[in-house]
């Protein structure tokens, strides 16, 4: 386990530094003046001159990169432009909003698409089967956005059940929530189809397997067999498979939040593009990239640790 | 008579029509005997076994018979009835003990869940009677082993296990199905040697099922010959081992490898393959690969043919039957 | 051409057989009469829509359906319809093309690492898990800040969404294949890597690459209207679905017809390609059927 770990942290520490370096790359190897492109058309010539200076643009690109480096890791993404706030400041207010709004995702994926699975594996054959198994694969088919977009249309626009725009009243729960429902299960619809087949066909596998049998032939009550024995081993899957899907969670919390005009890293990336704000656009494109790479590291790490087999052969 | 099984047939459809796994099957257990169900792969035993507490795959369909369980017909009971029968009076060991222990929990918990039953017993005192248990099918240092994981252990020692399990619930029949199959020879033999040492205790019936006469020859009393399906010979083990009278158990017996005579430059096989069982043909099922075969075995099925009063072999060849 | 030698590879039957397993199945039966009328509105494109899609009447602006415009007018007077109507060639054109040019990346690196030498392999899965660990929407919102908003900027995110995956498949794929004992045997008669790729690899490879490829095909119109909607895709007049839902989204308040008219079709469309690609991949070989 303990080598497993190693490695795949070394892997992660890879590609967070090629990240960077690719963002770098993008920055300085652009051809024009990199003050530029960092900084945006909105600098002043002062601001650029400063850029320059400090980022050592007359010096070797080795160098350069070395500087950008260190400066990047010491928690530095520059300052925006536009407000004069440390762009790192900008980004760690904007973040909690779009976690949250991730979880509850995963939340609706998790509470809804389990028991899906379960019960469709349970009830596999009959028609309920393959009727919520075409739902499923409407729920991935159809892009987030477009659930979004009718989402608001529906119960926000026309209905109006739930709020259309913003976070809601800091402070204030129950307001948070009832902004929350609307873009968390348009970002999570996509994730019970998914969860729901994967854990429908795994249930099915483990069920299939001789200890499964084993405990049958001991007169365990099937209710029994599937909460006790089975619903662990067919889980597992499911969290190597959040780690991957992390990134498609992020595409549709981004949407969301211009959708429902939440605040967040999505909404923020996006404005600072429309408006070119560039130190923003890399500071937050750099800090979700290296979250997402950690996430994905986390989510294999538990995978291992969870299942014995793997973590005995480790 | 503890378990009476007759006239069963099985069958599994398929996009090519049904498979008739199991047809016309009768055979008798008695309280306390060692029966032993011999075949080669593919000749039905384990389904045979399988169907007897009921755990075959959800297709398949038992077409005709009965199954009595001292008296009780099973194929009628509700599915809580039979539940209770498991583990409880009738217990299995199966082949590969490794696929078929869980391998997430501990053995002793593992050991712990199956006396569910016994809801008054403590966790404790169940743990005390599952590491009796251990102790008594030789696992060594058990009250610490208990805690380990099937991967843990050895083939021989989780196949221990998979006995010990079986026997926690005290059954009256005892279902081993191609227990030494998956081990070696010396490890078979001291599987083999702790099943004849535990008859002392255990006043239930086995029935044994392997493609092993050694294995057979070792432990059981009785002998019920499987082919493709049917019974073709059964009798006491030592008129089967002395006197085979059935073509099959007279070609099996040549083929056992420990029969091999010293020298010998071949190992003699039983040619062809079995027959296909959505197509049966009509006549005897052995006919096709029969040394001995005359024309009328193609044609008529036999009927089984009484040698002794507890032998009989179904074959044209002994006299008209 | 070599037959097929791995049974992971799904084994291609016999065309007869997969089609008639296709038709029989009546999610494959849906999708492939969707796809069918997507590709087809795509082609008739200009003969179907009624008005040009740019034609701009402000007097008749977010009017709602009626008999001359089916989906109502947006807010410069423009058909909805007509612009819903030539988004699908769009659309398809986008996903077609960023496709293609995945799978020839893709699967030319993928070549190259599985066969070529240990540093050069090594060097390319790199490349190919550090473009991987962007997540796509910030990828392409750093390349719309470097490159500007564009249709190529729209193919480029595709093409490194999926070029990377496709280049892993074709490398493992390679890497086992040249161990296969026929690939020694070739080697041993002195054949070189570009006949020994061509003809032994390239086959095997292509199959499972190809049913990857086409159960992107819906992803890929998705991200070209998720990019459109932002603003960041198709450039105005040209129509597309994403840029109807952006004017539909100004406008929900006036009127939800546009909206509803542009998400329409892309739910028809990712919902026939997907039905479509789940079908054909179990029709093509029933053994990789999840479903036992």
């Amino acid at each position: 386990m303990l080598l497993y770990s190693a490695r795949r942290i070394g892997l992660a520490l890879v590609i967070i530094l090629c990240a960077v370096a690719l963002l770098f790359g993008m920055i300085y190897l652009v051809p024009g003046d990199p003050a530029s492109v960092a900084l945006g058309p909105l600098a002043t010539p002062e601001i650029k001159a400063a850029f320059r200076a400090r980022m050592g643009l007359d010096k070797p690109i080795a160098i350069q990169f070395v500087t950008f480096l260190s400066i990047v890791f010491s928690g530095d993404l520059g300052i925006d432009v536009f407000s004069n706030r440390k762009v790192s400041e900008i980004v760690l207010e904007a973040l909690p909003y779009t976690i949250v709004l991730t979880a509850s995702g995963i939340g609706w994926a998790i509470v809804l698409g389990i028991p899906l699975g379960c019960w469709s594996a349970l009830h596999r054959g009959t028609w309920l089967d393959r009727v919520s198994g075409i739902f499923a694969v409407a729920a991935i088919a159809v892009p987030s956005f477009v659930v979004a977009l009718y989402a608001l249309l529906v119960f926000a626009v026309a209905l109006n059940w739930l709020p259309a725009i913003g976070a809601g009243e800091p402070g204030h729960l129950g307001d948070q929530l009832a902004h929350l429902v609307l873009p968390s299960f348009a970002i999570g619809l996509g994730w019970v189809g998914y969860l729901a087949r994967l854990v429908r066909a795994s249930m099915l596998e483990v069920l299939g397997e001789n200890h499964i049998r084993t405990a049958r032939a001991f007169g365990l009550s099937e209710r029994r067999i599937v909460l006790r024995y089975a619903l662990k081993l067919a889980v597992l899957p499911t969290v190597a498979v959040l780690g991957i899907g992390i990134g498609h969670l992020l595409s549709g919390a981004v949407f969301a939040e211009i959708v429902f005009a939440r605040p967040g890293a999505g909404k923020l990336v996006y404005d600072a593009v429309v408006t070119r704000n560039y130190p923003v656009v890399s500071g937050t494109v750099l800090v979700t990239t290296t979250l997402f790479a950690l996430c994905t590291l986390a989510a294999d790490l538990i995978a291992a640790w969870l299942d014995p087999r793997v973590r005995a052969s480790l | 008579m503890l378990l009476e099984i007759d006239d069963l047939s099985v069958e599994f459809p398929t996009a090519q029509g049904p498979v008739h796994a199991l047809r016309h099957v009768s055979l008798t257990v008695p309280r306390g005997r060692i029966v032993g169900l011999v075949g080669e792969s593919g000749s039905g035993k384990s389904t045979l076994s399988l169907a007897i507490p009921q755990l075959l795959a959800p297709n398949a369909r038992i077409t005709g018979g009965t199954i009595r369980l001292d008296g009780v017909e099973l194929l009628a009971l509700p599915e809580a009835k039979i539940r209770a029968l498991r583990g409880q009076r009738i217990a299995m060991v199966f082949q590969d003990p490794m696929s078929s222990l869980n391998p997430v929990l501990s053995i002793g918990t593992q050991m712990a869940d199956i006396q569910f039953r016994d809801a008054a017993l403590s966790r404790r005192a169940k743990r005390t009677r599952a590491i009796a248990l251990l102790v008594r099918v030789g696992i060594p240092d058990a009250a610490r082993r208990i805690d380990d994981y099937a991967h843990q252990f050895s083939g021989g020692m989780r196949q221990r296990i998979a006995i010990a399990m079986a026997l926690s619930g005290n059954p009256d029949l005892l279902i081993a199905d191609e227990p030494t199959t998956a081990l070696d020879v010396t490890l078979e033999a001291q599987i083999l040697d702790l099943l004849r040492d535990l008859r002392r205790d255990f006043d239930g019936a086995i029935l044994l099922v392997s493609h092993q006469l050694g294995v057979i020859a070792e432990l059981c009393d009785d002998v019920v010959v499987l082919y493709a399906g049917e019974i073709v010979e059964r009798g006491p083990v030592a008129a089967i081992f002395a006197r085979p009278s059935h073509p099959y158990t007279r070609a099996l017996l040549d083929c056992d490898p420990g029969r091999l005579a010293i020298g010998a430059d071949q190992f003699p096989t039983i040619e062809g393959q079995l027959p296909d069982l959505a197509d049966i043909t009509p006549g005897c099922i052995f006919a096709p690969r029969c040394k001995l075969a005359m024309a009328r075995c193609h044609r008529e099925a036999p009927t089984p043919v009484h040698l002794a009063p507890d032998h009989r072999a179904s074959c044209h060849l002994l006299g008209d039957g | 051409m070599s037959a097929p030698v791995f049974d992971h590879i799904p084994i291609v039957a016999a065309r007869g057989s997969t089609w008639r397993r296709l038709l029989a199945d009546p999610l494959g039966r849906f999708g492939l009469a969707l796809v069918f009328a997507i590709v087809l509105t795509a082609v008739l494109a200009d003969w179907i829509a009624p008005y040009n899609p740019t034609r701009i009447a402000i007097p008749e602006k977010l009017s709602g359906p009626s008999l001359s415009h089916f989906f109502g007018t947006d807010q410069l007077g423009r058909d909805v319809f007509s612009r819903v109507v030539v988004g699908t060639r769009i659309a398809l054109e986008v996903a077609l093309v960023a496709v293609t040019l995945s799978v020839i990346i893709g699967g030319v690196l993928g070549l190259v690492a599985g066969y070529g030498p240990r540093g050069l392999d090594n060097a390319i899965v790199l490349v190919f898990d550090t473009v991987r660990s962007f997540p796509t929407i910030m990828f392409a919102l750093a390349l719309v800040t470097l490159i500007g908003p564009s249709l190529q900027t729209v193919i480029v995110v595709i093409v490194a969404s999926f070029a990377p995956g496709y280049g892993r498949l074709v490398r493992t794929q390679t890497l086992s294949l040249k161990q296969a004992e026929f690939v020694f045997a070739e080697r041993a008669l002195g054949a070189g890597a570009a006949r020994i790729l061509a003809v032994h690899i390239l086959p095997n490879v292509i199959g499972p690459l190809l049913i990857l490829a086409s159960m992107d095909v819906p992803v890929a119109i998705t991200i070209e209207a998720g990019l459109s909607f932002l603003g960041f895709g198709v450039r105005p007049p040209t129509p597309s679905w994403g840029t109807v839902l952006n004017d539909g989204y100004a406008f929900i308040g006036n009127t939800p017809w546009i909206i509803l008219a542009g998400g329409l079709p892309l739910v028809l469309s990712t919902l026939g390609f997907t039905f479509l690609g789940e079908a054909l991949r179990d029709a093509i070989d029933p053994r990789l059927r999840k479903d036992p």
